[in-house]
């Protein structure tokens, strides 16, 4: 449906965007990961038309929507901060969006108990929005993108200024609205947590370009570089060097690993990051193991967390790792753990892929 | 809780003195007395007299003053419109477009607001008058007899004065507001489906209504109350309450009617200004975009390029071209007026300024031009010391907590809502009797224009003052500096930047002042304001040109307060 192809933008003589292109599918909500200055917002307000892209297109059903202005574009934003006009009740403010397609009064007036009841704001319809606490200003502006039934619904970072607790209560109701309007929706966000609960697919931006895109299982598991490892807060990560590519095989400062996962892109002699990943590792090691995928440090930390242990190992001469173990192991002692092959990926510092 | 109330209590005098009764009465005293001999008196003298009148029943006072009153609402309203027409479209450009040169613009903006009268009326004819650039050149290029443009002494430059003196009231106001005004809400109603149009009805609009209603009645107070513009650019046919208070008072020497009109217009000012503080009280909701300069945009599209270009445009033939036609008239030689036509021998020339110095006719009761200005430096000057003399006491007795300061400082601002004229009718009504004579008495001068310059003056030093902290002054005590030490040491460092402002102030109203002095001045000292006024109203090209050059420098040293001003707020 919504298809957004190479586009370029800079701000203030440097490049903000350096060819996104992605796109969303029928009753797909697409969410935009990535650091807060990475251009997010900037590629909502492109395609929502209020600001310009120095090239590149944004097509609706493979037309170009390029000279269509704002307010024939048929597609929803909701801001950041909401927007809510300051000067019109909460009814009014949901109202807007009807009024502008001139629908008659008693539609108007239904639409809009439609969509304050669906985001559970009923009773507000006649308060001043200046009165409203944040989570219901949230709910409002909302309901006032929903109400108009865009073709597409794009929310900047929805949540964003909501604290925690309110956060997490809203998730559960966002996404059920989200559902059950079947609105194919572009969800904007830097908040990894956020980004799994909404997301059909994740687009992860860094530095203007697509990082990594795919389904939010695919991207956390299967990460295209160490960026994007990182990113989702892997922190076992040592540096190596490729030695052979089937299987493929990582020299390092704690020794060999070898990963049962290919490493695309990547030649022998080449730097690699190795991540291990937390689960799966073994105190007792079998003897097939050969020479490789061991690990031996120090146990430096030891703690409960209800389905595991979380151990903090501290090997000679490389960082401390992190796993998380089914026994605990003695505190203070030098240990070794193997890991199975699935548990290592080879990767590359940044995605060459785009 | 009564530990918290202490406590809140406590930070409170760290903040602001108490002030003692004692030190309230000799802080107030000198302000009071001063307000009250020099302010009240005069009004009240004015209702004894118009009450008179009003009982004795004097025929045709209620047809004149309704005749009056009627022109003057009328003009106001439409100055009023016309100025908002103006100043909306300028407001928006300002608010939302950066482009280079902006900051000059609006300096320049500036400009026209702090213009005395007789200045403003010397451009508008250095520019369109008879004898005026535009005339001139229409004259030369068509070989036309007579000229072209009759735009003076038509209600239509009364019009055109009034917008550009007010304009930039709108800008201020309005372009202030619009730039605060979050962007992200009319972008949010385009998404929503407004079109441009709509969006600008349905939320900017709406949302900007307070300031645009706000400046829309301060822009009819100042036609309302104004002055010489109308004297000067309207002529006699054309009389606001102003005006026909000081052709009745002056000419007619008929002070009862001149009584009732300054009554009549007194009320219709408190009316006006009550109206406007009430609405500046109005809640406001919060539109303040949180990062500075964001609602801004550079034009890159070839139709925003075509709207800055064509707004700057528009702002500088209204706002820019008069002033500069008069700096260029008054250097210019041109002998059109004795009817040969086109000997328009042209050529820069500056006669005009070497005249200004030189009797030439001789004559006892001639007073050269530099008398005027020197005049006028002594006015001002004597207004500056009177002026931040009393601003400094009320001042000081405002930053001290004291429950009697709710009372008198309202009273300080009344000044604002009087007019000039009604101020010199009531000091003539007082003090023009045996053996007092008004005109003997030329303290009268600068008191009137410190008492037009006082609001200003406290409203500048009283935020400095209030904005030391005590804790300052204690530090200095207790390293050994003695109160007066303190104050020369601490204290007057830190609200020196804000008595220089006002003292710039004071000193500009000063000079510029045109409608207390005209009831004033003595005929051998008047001036400058006065001398322009009549040197433009005498017949020959070197008087104008005379004018014109007085104007002109007068412009110059307005032009180079209002830049000072400008830099020391920045």
């Amino acid at each position: 449906m919504l298809a957004v192809h190479d586009i370029f933008k800079s701000y203030e003589g440097a490049p903000l965007l350096r060819g996104i292109s992605f796109s969303v599918e029928q009753g797909q909500v697409v969410c935009l990961l990535g650091r807060s200055g990475s251009g997010k917002s900037t590629l909502l307000r492109i395609i929502a038309g209020l600001e310009t892209a120095e090239s590149g297109t944004v097509t609706w059903d493979g037309q170009p929507v390029e000279g269509v202005p704002v307010h024939r574009r048929g597609f929803g934003l909701m801001f950041q901060d909401y927007s809510l006009f300051p000067h019109r009740s909460v009814a009014e403010n949901v109202a807007f969006g009807l009024r502008m397609q001139n629908l008659p009064r008693a539609e108007i007036d239904a639409r809009v108990r439609d969509a304050l009841a669906l985001v559970n704001m009923a009773g507000f319809a006649n308060r001043r929005v200046t009165d409203l606490s944040g989570g219901e200003q949230q709910r409002v502006a909302l309901a006032r993108a929903l109400a108009p039934r865009p073709r597409l619904l794009m929310l900047d970072e929805p949540l964003g200024a909501l604290d925690r607790t309110l956060r997490e209560q809203l998730i559960e109701e966002l996404r059920r609205v989200l559902h059950q309007t079947g609105i194919p929706a572009i969800y904007v966000t830097h908040d990894q947590e956020e980004a799994f609960a909404f997301g059909d697919r994740l687009v992860l931006l860094r530095d203007g370009l697509v990082e990594q895109a795919g389904t939010p299982a695919e991207v956390y598991n299967r990460p295209a570089s160490a960026w994007v490892a990182r990113f989702f807060g892997q922190s076992n990560l040592l540096d190596g060097r490729l030695v052979a590519l089937d299987p493929p095989r990582a020299e390092t400062a704690l020794g060999i690993f070898e990963s049962s996962l290919p490493a695309p892109h990547l030649a022998p002699g080449a730097a690699v990051t190795v991540l291990l990943r937390p689960y799966g590792a073994r105190a007792a090691c079998g003897d097939d193991a050969g020479g490789g995928n061991r690990i031996s440090g120090v146990v430096d930390d030891v703690f409960f967390r209800g389905d595991n242990f979380r151990v903090q190992l501290r090997p000679a001469g490389g960082p401390e790792l992190t796993f998380l173990l089914d026994d605990a192991l003695p505190l203070g002692q030098s240990v070794t753990l193997c890991l199975p092959p699935d548990a290592v990926l080879l990767l590359h510092e940044a995605n060459t892929d785009g | 809780m009564d530990g918290d109330r202490a406590a809140v209590s406590d930070e409170a005098t760290w903040t602001q003195r108490r002030g003692s009764a004692r030190q309230m009465l000799l802080l107030w005293a000198l302000p009071l007395v001063f307000l009250l001999v020099f302010f009240f008196t005069p009004l009240a003298a004015i209702f004894r007299v118009a009450f008179q009148a009003e009982s004795t029943g004097e025929a045709g006072i209620a047809a004149a003053v309704g005749r009056s009153l009627g022109f003057t609402v009328w003009q106001a309203l439409l100055s009023m419109l016309l100025t908002m027409l103006a100043g909306l479209p300028a407001a928006y450009l300002f608010a939302r477009y950066s482009f280079p040169g902006k900051r000059v613009l609006r300096v320049l903006t500036t400009l026209p607001f702090i213009m005395p009268t007789v200045v403003v009326a010397a451009a508008f004819n250095a520019l369109l008058g008879p004898r005026g650039l535009a005339n001139v050149f229409l004259m030369d290029a068509f070989h036309l007899q007579t000229p072209p443009i009759r735009l003076l002494n038509t209600l239509g430059a009364i019009l055109l004065a009034h917008v550009f003196y007010n304009t930039t009231v709108v800008i201020r106001m309005v372009g202030t507001a619009w730039a605060q005004l979050d962007p992200r809400l009319g972008q949010a109603a385009r998404v929503l489906g407004a079109s441009p149009a709509r969006t600008l009805r349905e939320v900017t609009l709406p949302l900007l209504l307070p300031s645009i209603l706000s400046a829309a009645l301060l822009v009819f107070l100042f036609d309302f109350t104004s002055f010489g513009v109308i004297l000067l650019l309207g002529g006699p046919r054309y009389a606001t309450l102003e005006v026909d208070i000081y052709i009745q008072a002056l000419q007619m020497l008929n002070l009862p009617l001149a009584g009732v009109l300054s009554a009549v217009q007194l009320a219709c000012t408190l009316l006006i200004t009550l109206a406007y503080s009430r609405l500046g009280g109005r809640e406001v909701v919060p539109l303040a975009p949180r990062l500075h300069g964001e609602g801004t945009t550079r034009a890159v599209t070839a139709r925003q390029k075509l709207v800055v270009a064509l707004l700057t445009a528009g702002i500088f033939v209204l706002l820019v071209s008069p002033l500069a036609a008069l700096a260029l008239r008054s250097v210019t030689r041109l002998d059109a007026e004795r009817g040969q036509r086109g000997a328009v021998n042209g050529g820069l020339t500056l006669d005009y300024y070497r005249e200004l110095f030189v009797n030439r006719r001789g004559s006892l009761f001639y007073v050269p031009p530099a008398a005027a200005a020197r005049n006028s430096l002594l006015y001002a000057g004597s207004t500056v010391v009177l002026s931040l003399g009393m601003g400094f006491l009320a001042a000081y007795a405002l930053a001290r907590r004291s429950k009697i300061n709710r009372v008198l400082d309202p009273l300080l601002m009344l000044p604002l809502g009087a007019s000039a004229v009604t101020l010199g009718l009531g000091y003539i009504i007082v003090f023009n009797r045996p053996p007092l004579d008004v005109r003997s008495f030329p303290a009268l001068i600068p008191i009137a224009h410190s008492l037009v310059a006082l609001p200003f003056v406290v409203r500048t030093l009283q935020p400095a003052l209030a904005s030391i902290p005590v804790n300052l002054i204690n530090a200095a005590a207790v390293l050994g500096a003695s109160p007066l030490r303190a104050w020369r040491e601490v204290e007057l460092p830190i609200v020196g930047r804000a008595a220089a402002v006002a003292a710039i102030f004071s000193f500009t109203i000063s000079l510029g002042e045109f409608g207390a002095t005209s009831f004033l001045a003595r005929p051998e000292y008047p001036t400058l304001p006065i001398a322009i006024f009549r040197f433009l109203s005498q017949p020959g090209a070197l008087n104008y040109g005379q004018a014109l050059a007085m104007a002109a420098l007068l412009m110059l040293v307005c032009a180079a307060a209002i830049l000072v001003l400008e830099k020391a707020q920045d």
